[in-house]
């Protein structure tokens, strides 16, 4: 017995220089590192369109990358959607918080049914030489424009499912589209280019203004008066329906994206972080000011919803009265 | 043999005495003409891949030289013209600053910095604020509005709330000289802080520059170090010899090392200068044990001191060169770490070492056989009985019940802070460089730029395919999904890449729509895009991002801080996107600039660092197992090494000292280092059983003299290192306290434990020199023996 304990006492001493000589040539610690759970907004995404239900709660935006980011709380939280597609998302409308479609880059068209659960691309008509559909909008009955590069004006009279288009192709693109009323319509493209129906949509009629400047949207409140706005400071306006169009005076020369009507005022956001307001009289002076003193990012998006106007691009917010809070900042941006 | 050899030394120990002087003398105008400096090459590992990343693109991509300089206004914004001269005037003279790479000097104020718009004649890129400044309020409204727009300035090169303005300057690899760097780039700034600017300046030339800015410092801190040594030695030893021929030893090891040194071209790194004292105090350690020794020879008896030498040489010789080559050894496994500036020190090291044999082991000796008056003291402060007091102590722990309590608590500590060592970090702990306080001038700039820009320490990833890789959609799709996949990482502040270029060119192509800000949709229009660019770039603008034949380009991650776990967290994410995400076009190549090579030295250190201790442990334990004849004594002197081990690297942990390239070599050398002490005091037992004493007899013995030996260096070298402290080189700090720490557990482990082990173990190595006769047990019957 202690013969046993003492060969195994001398045993000792060669198994630990086994040891040593197994872990100096086959331990190969290797390098760690944690894991980082990714933001649901993060600073390279640009929301090119957002779309603002049931008092300003339902927050749902789509833009680079495919990505759609949704908010059931006013902006508090955000989902990540899943999209299934990797291009750019240019526009997002919604018939109501379960029912919603988006378009972009290569005339891309997604559509769902189940608040953005999924998203599910469908045919929309396509050109062989340019697609990119840049704004979509909705209306009562399932109804839905999208237009584009490529004189893209499609409808929709079935919640997006499928596409017709209304007018021939050529080589222009449309930028925004607008209803007066359910028979008249207009939409504003490049170089000053104008297109109106009077039949619901069923066929366009091309109009050219005494302008250079390419236009790139337009809304009407629901008495007849509208707001188109564009490049370098452009801002037509109309009391008519859009019988006659004149441009404002204007002391600025932004380019401008996109126009709203917040219930008293007209307002549209362009380039350089600017936000204009202007009356609906037709003669007073439009002021651009800007949606925070130091914010110099574009955005191609506005949309008003009580007592607030939410704005989307290259940054993404909420403007109550002159007060901007950035969900940029809030979900993306180092601490 | 030895006693051979022995004889021979003390015999002619005039001729031993002046070939050691005149070697000195002509080893010191050597060492004389050392070159202290930092030699960045010398910190990469050469043959890591990221390294050769890093030496093939570093001149266009950006080298680990980059320094920013941050000039911030009190009040306002920098759009002021006396700010914007300022910008210029600093941006203008780091032209001429020794080593710059003029190409890639970059501000609000450089060529780089471009307006991209379109024009009907297609795209003009005009420079921001070059070569002149706007004239008018008006000019400098516009300027701002630019500023504002441009998102390449905006945020990288202007801050957020623009009161900062980013000048980044980078220099070639071969040309540095941090010294002058530090001090030129220093007397430019000086304006903008006339002019009450508040300038920040970070980079890896000003780290080293401060470094080599507290040279002076450091040396007076070692000069003082040895001067309390002598006065401490003075004043325990109380004989001149006891003080004079430690120092002695020691300043003979120093002068052959660094002369030697010095003879094959190697140079010496400032922040090294902690391990020369630890090599030092080797030296001073041995020198004491001889001279301890030979007090004992004396004691009682009228003995000449010819013979006292010779018995001393003859009793210490063995455990003597043993503790060297065990330190050798362990101290040659770090050379393994393929790291030149840890391989040079390596040579220094086994160098230094080897003289400590001739140094203390042999000139102490011999020097002291001309001893006339042993018994002579100089002064009359005793501090022998407290001392002797201590030692009763560690006599009484192995008599009584209090070994089995030693034993118990050892192994508790032992796997206490072996537990606790894991959390030691590889790389830096913390943001800001650790070799500063953290309130020193440059980690407080430093935090200051990294909060108000995207940081200033930077990766840059080489993406490599054929020729016009670069402007394949795919690819650049590809990148930007990377780009954003790395942004998610709170520590990167952002990144740049030609993918942030393109879109803004297209936009700017159709009217500055946005919705065009994007890439091409293929490689023609992408190609145009980029040559519309370029067309009237400046030179190095667009290499910055893409070569020529676009075959390679660079992402470029910024990030705040340079902590191993921010690295280690950056580099496996993007193995994980790059496996995630295969593309068979181009290949992703990791990684250059100061974090890619950071990341490099991290791994080589972290891939060495269980090997090192593994060889270390086992060129100790085969030393000790060819000496004593004996594999338990190989397994017995890993005691004291192991626990120095996990004791040290339990108070990295604690400290927050990250396993990096500084500390790397003092925690190296440190492996070998602890052994020495246990050496001297077991071999004493066993030579005094040898003498046909009693165990415990021996024990008594062995603590009294080699144990006082181990006391008196323990306690000089720990007040003496502690000094450190002072030093307003936070690394020299925390290097002194580690090495007291070192000091301290192996003295501790010399003389309490080991006599403790050897009592209770009673291995065979230790107990056979027992004279034949004597095989009964002495004192306590044996309660545990194995």
């Amino acid at each position: 017995m202690p013969g046993v304990i003492k060969t195994l006492g001398g045993l000792i001493p060669w198994a630990v220089i086994g040891g040593l000589l197994f872990a100096a040539f086959f331990i190969q610690p290797q390098p760690v590192g944690e894991t980082v759970q990714p933001p649901p907004i993060e600073r390279r995404d640009r929301f090119y369109g957002l779309e603002v239900l049931e008092q300003g709660n339902v927050l749902w935006a789509a833009g680079s990358d495919g990505k759609i980011v949704r908010s059931d709380d006013a902006g508090e939280t955000w989902q990540v959607q899943q999209s299934g597609t990797r291009l750019n998302l240019q526009s997002i409308a919604a018939w109501d918080p379960d029912r919603a479609v988006t378009v972009g880059n290569e005339g891309v068209v997604l559509v769902t049914e189940d608040g953005g659960q999924t998203w599910e691309q469908v045919e929309a008509p396509r050109s062989e030489i340019f697609n990119k559909l840049v704004r979509v909008i909705v209306r009562p009955d399932g109804e839905a424009w999208a237009v584009g590069g490529m004189s893209a004006v499609f409808r929709s009279r079935d919640y997006g499912r499928s596409w017709e288009r209304t007018v021939d192709e050529e080589d222009i693109s449309w930028n925004g589209i607008a209803f007066v009323d359910d028979d008249n319509a207009w939409a504003v493209g490049e170089f000053g280019m104008l297109l109106r129906t009077t039949d619901g949509g069923d066929t366009w009629v091309e109009e050219m203004l005494d302008l250079e400047s390419s236009l790139m949207a337009v809304r009407f409140r629901d008495n007849g008066h509208g707001v188109a706005v564009g490049l370098e400071g452009t801002v037509l306006y109309t009391s008519n329906g859009g019988e006659d169009w004149a441009r404002l005076e204007t002391d600025f020369e932004a380019h401008l994206f996109d126009v709203t009507w917040n219930g008293s005022k007209w307002l549209a956001v362009g380039e350089d972080g600017v936000v204009v307001r202007g009356e609906d009289d037709g003669d007073s002076i439009w002021n651009a000011d800007r949606l925070d003193p130091d914010l110099r990012e574009w955005h191609t998006t506005v949309t008003a919803n009580g007592d607030s106007v939410y704005v989307s691009g290259a940054t993404f917010g909420r403007l109550t009265g002159t007060d901007w809070q950035s969900f940029t900042n809030q979900a993306g941006e180092r601490p | 043999m030895i006693d051979r050899f022995v004889d021979f030394l003390i015999a002619r120990r005039v001729w031993v005495v002046l070939i050691v002087a005149v070697l000195t003398v002509l080893m010191s105008w050597s060492a004389s003409r050392i070159d202290v400096r930092t030699v960045f090459e010398d910190l990469l590992p050469q043959d890591h891949p990221y390294v050769a990343v890093h030496e093939e693109f570093k001149e266009t991509f950006g080298s680990s030289n980059m320094v920013s300089i941050m000039l911030t206004v009190d009040e306002g914004e920098i759009f002021q013209r006396p700010v914007l001269e300022q910008i210029r005037g600093v941006t203008r003279d780091l032209r001429a600053v020794t080593g710059v790479n003029s190409f890639q000097i970059i501000s609000l104020a450089s060529n780089h910095m471009k307006e991209v718009r379109a024009t009907t004649a297609g795209i003009d890129t005009s420079p921001l604020m070059w070569p002149d400044l706007p004239e008018t309020d008006r000019g400098i409204e516009e300027l701002r509005d630019k500023v504002l727009g441009n998102n390449l300035v905006y945020g990288p090169y202007v801050s957020m709330d623009l009161q900062s303005a980013l000048i980044t300057v980078d220099f070639y690899d071969h040309l540095v000289d941090y010294t002058k760097i530090f001090d030129e780039i220093h007397e430019i700034t000086e304006q903008a802080k006339q002019a009450g600017l508040e300038v920040s300046i970070v980079g890896d030339p000003i780290l080293y520059g401060w470094v080599d800015h507290y040279l002076d410092e450091t040396y007076l801190i070692a000069a003082v170090v040895i001067l309390v040594l002598f006065a401490l030695l003075f004043l325990i030893t109380r004989t001149w010899r006891g003080t004079f021929l430690p120092m002695i030893a020691g300043g003979i090891s120093a002068t052959w090392a660094l002369g030697v040194a010095a003879q094959v071209g190697l140079h010496f790194e400032p922040l090294v200068v902690v391990v020369a004292l630890l090599l030092f105090a080797r030296a001073i350690s041995h020198s004491v044990q001889l001279i301890t020794r030979f007090e004992d020879e004396h004691a009682g008896t009228a003995m000449a001191s010819v013979e006292a030498s010779r018995r001393t040489l003859k009793g210490l010789f063995r455990p003597g060169t043993l503790g060297l080559a065990t330190d050798i050894g362990c101290v040659s496994v770090v050379a393994l770490t393929p790291i030149p500036l840890l391989e040079k020190l390596v040579i220094i090291g086994v160098v230094w070492l080897s003289t400590i044999i001739v140094s203390a082991l042999i000139v102490t000796p011999v020097l002291l056989s001309w001893c006339r008056d042993p018994h002579a003291r100089v002064h009359g402060i005793d501090l022998d009985r407290p001392a002797h007091r201590v030692l009763d102590g560690a006599y009484h722990v192995v008599t009584t019940r209090g070994r089995y309590w030693l034993l118990g608590s050892v192994t508790v500590i032992f796997l206490v802070s072996g537990w606790y060592a894991t959390n030691l970090q590889i790389g830096d702990a913390n943001p800001g460089s650790p070799i500063l306080w953290p309130d020193s001038e440059y980690n407080l700039n430093a935090a200051r730029i990294n909060e108000t820009f995207p940081g200033s320490d930077r990766m840059f990833v080489v993406v490599s395919g054929e020729e016009d890789a670069l402007k394949e959609p795919e690819v650049l799709e590809h990148m930007q999904d990377f780009q954003r996949f790395m942004e998610v990482q709170p520590q990167i502040g952002a990144s740049m890449a030609i993918t942030d270029l393109v879109p803004i060119v297209k936009r700017s192509l159709f009217e500055g729509n946005p919705r065009f800000q994007e890439l091409g949709e293929s490689a023609m229009m992408n190609g145009e895009l980029m040559y519309l660019y370029q067309a009237d770039a400046a030179p190095g603008d667009m290499e910055r991002f893409v070569d020529g034949d676009y075959k390679n380009g660079a992402i470029t991650l910024f990030f705040r801080d340079r902590q191993g776990d921010t690295i280690r967290t950056a580099v496996s994410r993007i193995n994980e996107f790059v496996d995630s995400n295969p593309i068979d076009a181009v290949e992703y190549r990791l990684a250059g600039g100061v974090i890619g090579v950071l990341a490099a030295v991290n791994e080589v250190i972290l891939a060495g660092q269980i090997q090192s201790i593994a060889l270390a442990l086992l060129v100790l334990v085969i030393l000790c197992t060819a000496v004593y004849r004996s594999t338990m004594a190989g397994l017995f002197f890993m005691v004291p090494v192991v626990l120095a081990n996990t004791l040290t690297f339990s108070f990295m942990a604690w400290r927050e000292i990250g396993m990096n390239i500084n500390t790397v070599p003092v925690a190296a050398l440190g492996i070998g280092l602890g052994v020495d002490y246990a050496l001297y005091v077991v071999d004493r037992i066993k030579e005094e059983l040898g003498r046909g004493n009693d165990l415990l007899d021996a024990i008594k013995r062995s603590v009294h003299t080699a144990g006082k030996g181990v006391m008196i260096t323990a306690t000089t070298l720990i007040v003496a290192v502690l000094l450190w402290s002072f030093s307003s080189l936070k690394f020299q700090a925390e290097m002194g306290m580690l090495l007291a720490l070192w000091l301290f557990v192996s003295a501790v482990t010399a003389i309490f434990v080991m006599p403790s082990l050897v009592y209770i173990f009673r291995p065979s190595f230790v107990l056979q020199s027992r004279s034949a006769g004597e095989k009964g047990e002495s004192g306590e019957p044996a309660a545990a023996a194995v």
